[in-house]
């Protein structure tokens, strides 16, 4: 038997697979193995979720493309993120270029606050935030959930454009100025066009975040329902298979929404 | 009657820009007393320092010994805590390095990462609101000078090392500054391609006729390319001169052993005549021509002699010096075009270098006598 | 040149004032400080206040101040046990994310040149593809029909379906670590980006063979990486609310369940409170412990 292992190995190895590699696959199958079973429910024609498959159907896209639920929630869940995003990127983007241009005290503790509601689960987020509008008699509505969703992603804004602020090469300001450019000039010449992609890819991220966000979002939400929270709804009562067809499609969304932005989101300029 | 220090309109190839006999150079940076502390440390004594119209002056020095510093301090990117600085006679100190004409070329690669090759050599015009069609003018007038012709549309993350310190000195150029200041721009590049851009860049200044102001520690970069090399060392100029008088008469010890003469020893003055000094250097006598002031008899100085100043002879067994000194060799470095000898003789090492040519390499242990002439011999104040 | 005038030319100039350049950075930071106390530091007073009230049922409350609620939640035995298990899981889950997002990362980092970039937004596109439908999958994936039981009971392996695998606290350990293992690689591959593939080789050149090399130069450097990828961990997995509804059964609940509870349903919400800023304490202290073990190994 150890022979038997020993020899595939050595054919292994000379392929350039070692134990490393198959544990990689492993692991990556595994992180996709449950999108494979929804993607795969998805096209099950019986409203079993049990293995053999029998059919394959349609019926449950079907069902929730003539969900007026469904849809609703898909614009509810864009206009949350659109919104968070354009509050989070501006709000945002002040605070990181504050603290990675200006040197001055207490900017160790101002990072500290703005990466704080991270350090928090959304549970206790949520409960407080609803406790919140609770005393200042503020309706539960897509408003609140924004409220929350600011706070949430906010953290994770600063800490991809501070990381990508902290590799903008200062040298290339002087550089501006040497040749003759006064601080608005290099600003629009220089800085802005460079800092431009960093924001952008970080406010991806906040996009990426509030559209799958529920934690939070769960406590916050009025009347309006976000996508995430129709999918609670549905999963909660019933073994209701279009949970299946609607997760297949977030997961199409998002692989599209990836390869179409991957310019943004790569390191220009690395 | 030159040109030089007008603004280019074009880029003209002038002929060689050297002021005829007689007329006079205008000063084009004078330094006065300029001072620079960081936080508690001197970057730069009070200095003075002046560069004539159309000069190659070069900035030498070991790292941390101000030279950067100083050459951002013309730039304008560094303020001086005190003294001035005046461009072609206007005061600039307290003008911002974007109010003043002169431009600089980082010792890294700093080109513009989302422009192109030609959008980068048009920034400064193009700041300036010039037309476009001047504007790509001068552009490709840039690249033929940098000998780039072409490469305007490149993108600047394709560009090689030397490619582009090229395009950042067609930068520079392309906005027409009274002063060039260069940053150490090859030190980052392969040997050879830095001899190719060392006699470029000589080539440029011949026939911009641009005043050029280098920083280098490199020492044969700048005596091969300088009119002028100044000698900094811990925020003070130790010398400033012609490469040939600077190594034909070095100052100071640190500027001996920094152009490479390490044969550097303190002597007592035995006696002084007609212009030449009697020396007790230990274990050795010599003569050498007297410097002025004259230093006193009795008195200590410290003597350098070139190791190319020395004639080495290999001795047969037995065999007496019929020069002055007998040593053996204890090390031997061949470079090629030159030799280096390690000498030991009576109380020191001494560092030799001879041609090659088609003689023999004397290897290690070989007794030899060494040889000089007396003219030779550098003195220097103590200390 | 005369020292007065030196004097004078040295105050008139300076680069940029320093009083401008702090008030300048104090300008653009004023909307994240006003965002972040209305959104965040009031509520969470707020709600700290909030589990010293007396509750009298359905969300009201009294303006009396007690401690009763923090006692009860300290003596409940149901309390406890859910506290015990969210922590239980919290720890064993997010060490089990580490240890095997970590050989993952190292891979990404070390290993891949061009793929890096595809295999980091494969990962990423995991991430998003719908927590609770996350969850859902694999409640389909471990139920008594399941993927894993009909293949095992058509291997021959077992006759009956394990209906342990479903609804039990294993469940949502598997569950949580799945869903923790996309950021915790995504911040561990962050972490070693600083560090020089060149030390690695360096360390294997010296004589440490390859996993030798790994733990003695890499887990070092990378302290802050996994330092924030277990406190990060165990306070998701800690808190989560959902999971140990959707599959945890009877002996897989959690704390976070009983919490969300006071406030949708039950409504005692200073209980509610109290067990919040109970399990933060213990939070407190787990990154405590764990800025002990950064610099304990750490550069």
């Amino acid at each position: 038997m150890r022979t038997v292992l020993r020899r595939l190995r050595r054919r292994l190895r000379r392929r350039g697979i070692g134990l490393l590699h198959v544990y990689v696959g492993l692991l990556l199958l595994f992180l996709f193995l449950p999108l494979a079973v929804l993607v795969l429910f998805s096209f099950s024609a019986s409203g079993q979720l049990r293995f053999p498959i029998t059919g394959l159907a349609l019926r449950w896209y079907q069902e929730v493309f003539s969900s007026s639920a469904v849809i609703d929630g898909i614009l509810a869940s864009l206009g949350v993120a659109a919104v968070t995003g354009a509050v989070v990127a501006t709000v945002g983007t002040l605070a990181a270029v504050a603290v990675n241009r200006y040197r001055f005290r207490g900017s160790a503790v101002v990072a500290g606050m703005i990466l704080a509601p991270a350090a928090l689960p959304g549970l206790v987020i949520g409960i407080a935030l609803l406790n919140f509008f609770g005393d200042i008699h503020l309706t539960l509505s897509l408003l609140t959930v924004m409220i929350g969703h600011v706070i949430y992603t906010l953290p994770y804004f600063y800490l991809v454009l501070s990381a990508r602020l902290r590799r903008f090469d200062p040298m290339l300001e002087e550089v501006a100025t040497d040749m003759g450019a006064g601080p608005l000039q290099r600003f629009r010449r220089v800085t802005a066009p460079l800092i431009a992609p960093a924001i952008v890819a970080s406010a991806f991220v906040v996009l990426a975040l509030s559209w799958d966000e529920f934690q939070i979002t769960f406590f916050t939400i009025g009347d309006q329902s976000t996508l995430p929270l129709v999918i609670w709804s549905r999963a909660r009562l019933s073994i209701d298979p279009s949970v299946n067809a609607i997760g297949t499609l977030m997961v199409a969304g998002s692989l599209l929404v990836v390869i179409f932005t991957r310019r943004f989101i790569a390191e220009s300029y690395s | 009657m030159t040109e030089t220090g007008a603004p280019m309109a074009g880029l003209s190839s002038s002929g060689v820009a050297m002021p005829a006999a007689g007329t006079e150079q205008r000063v084009a940076v004078r330094l006065a007393a300029v001072t620079k502390r960081f936080s508690t440390q001197i970057a730069l004594h009070p200095l003075d320092l002046t560069v004539s119209e159309g000069e190659f002056v070069t900035l030498l020095g070991p790292s941390g010994c101000g030279k950067t510093t100083l050459l951002r301090i013309i730039a304008g990117l560094e303020w001086p805590d005190d003294g001035t600085v005046s461009i072609f006679g206007t005061d600039v100190t307290d003008r911002p390095a974007n109010k003043r004409p002169v431009n600089l070329v980082f010792q890294r690669v700093t080109l513009f990462p989302h422009l192109t090759v030609a959008e980068n050599i048009a920034f400064g015009p193009s700041l300036r609101r010039m037309k476009k069609r001047q504007v790509s003018e001068k552009v490709l007038a840039a690249l033929e000078l940098v000998r780039m012709p072409g490469f305007g549309d490149r993108r600047v993350t394709e560009l090689s090392g030397g490619q582009a310190q090229r395009v950042a000195l067609a930068r520079a150029i392309a906005n027409d500054p009274k002063v060039l200041l260069l940053d150490e721009p090859l030190s980052a590049l392969d040997l050879e391609i830095r001899r190719q851009l060392q006699a470029e860049l000589k080539d440029i200044h011949r026939r911009l006729g641009l005043t050029f102001v280098y920083v280098t520690h490199d020492q044969e970069e700048a005596m091969s390319m300088s009119d002028r090399v100044v000698v900094m060392s811990d925020g003070r100029i130790e010398q400033a001169g012609s490469p040939v008088e600077i190594y034909r008469h070095p100052r100071s010890p640190f500027v001996a052993r920094f152009l490479g003469m390490s044969n550097v020893f303190e002597a007592t003055v035995v006696a002084v005549a007609d212009g030449w000094l009697e020396l007790d250097g230990g274990s050795l006598a010599l003569r050498a021509p007297a410097p002025a002031p004259l230093p006193a008899a009795g008195g200590r100085v410290t003597v350098v002699i070139r190791p190319d100043s020395f004639d080495v002879a290999p001795l047969k067994a037995g065999e007496n010096a019929a020069g002055d000194v007998v040593g053996e060799v204890s090390d031997v470095r061949f470079i090629g075009s030159l030799v280096h000898y390690l000498v030991t003789v009576p109380g020191r090492k001494w560092q030799v270098s001879t041609r090659a040519g088609s003689a023999d390499v004397l290897a290690e242990g070989t007794r030899v006598s060494l040889s000089w002439r007396d003219e030779e011999v550098i003195v220097m104040k103590p200390g | 040149m005369g020292i007065g005038q030196g004097v004078l030319t040295a105050t008139r100039r300076q680069q940029t004032p320093a009083p401008a350049r702090r008030r300048w950075a104090l300008l653009l930071l004023l909307p994240l400080g006003v965002a972040i106390s209305l959104g965040f530091v009031v509520p969470l007073a707020l709600l700290f206040v909030k589990s010293f009230e007396t509750s009298l049922g359905y969300g009201q409350v009294s303006g009396h101040l007690t401690f009763s609620s923090y006692v009860t939640a300290l003596t409940s035995p149901l309390y406890r046990t859910v506290a015990v298990n969210a922590f239980e899981i919290g720890g064993i889950g997010t060490v089990l994310t580490l240890v095997l997002s970590f050989p993952l990362a190292y891979f990404i980092r070390f290993r891949l040149r061009r793929g890096q970039h595809t295999v980091l937004l494969l990962i990423m596109i995991s991430l998003f593809a719908g927590y609770i439908v996350k969850i859902y999958a694999w409640a389909t994936i471990l139920g008594t029909y399941g993927v894993i039981n009909t293949a095992l009971q058509d291997i021959g392996l077992i006759r009956h379906p394990l209906s342990v695998l479903l609804f039990s606290k294993i469940a949502v350990l598997i569950v949580v670590t799945y869903l923790s293992i996309p950021v915790s690689t995504l911040i561990l591959v962050g972490a070693m980006q600083n560090v020089d593939r060149s030390l690695l080789e360096n360390a294997r050149d010296l004589g440490a063979g390859g996993l030798r090399a790994v733990t003695s130069v890499l887990v070092p450097l990378s302290m802050t990486g996994i330092v924030a990828s277990l406190a990060y961990g165990f306070v998701v997995i800690s808190g989560d609310y959902i999971t140990p509804q959707l599959v945890g059964g009877t002996t897989g609940q959690m704390i976070g369940v009983p919490i969300s509870d006071q406030f949708l349903s039950v409504g005692d919400q200073p209980l509610g409170s109290a067990l919040s800023f109970l399990m933060l304490a213990v939070f407190v202290i787990v990154y405590l412990v764990l800025t002990r073990l950064e610099r304990f190994k750490g550069v």
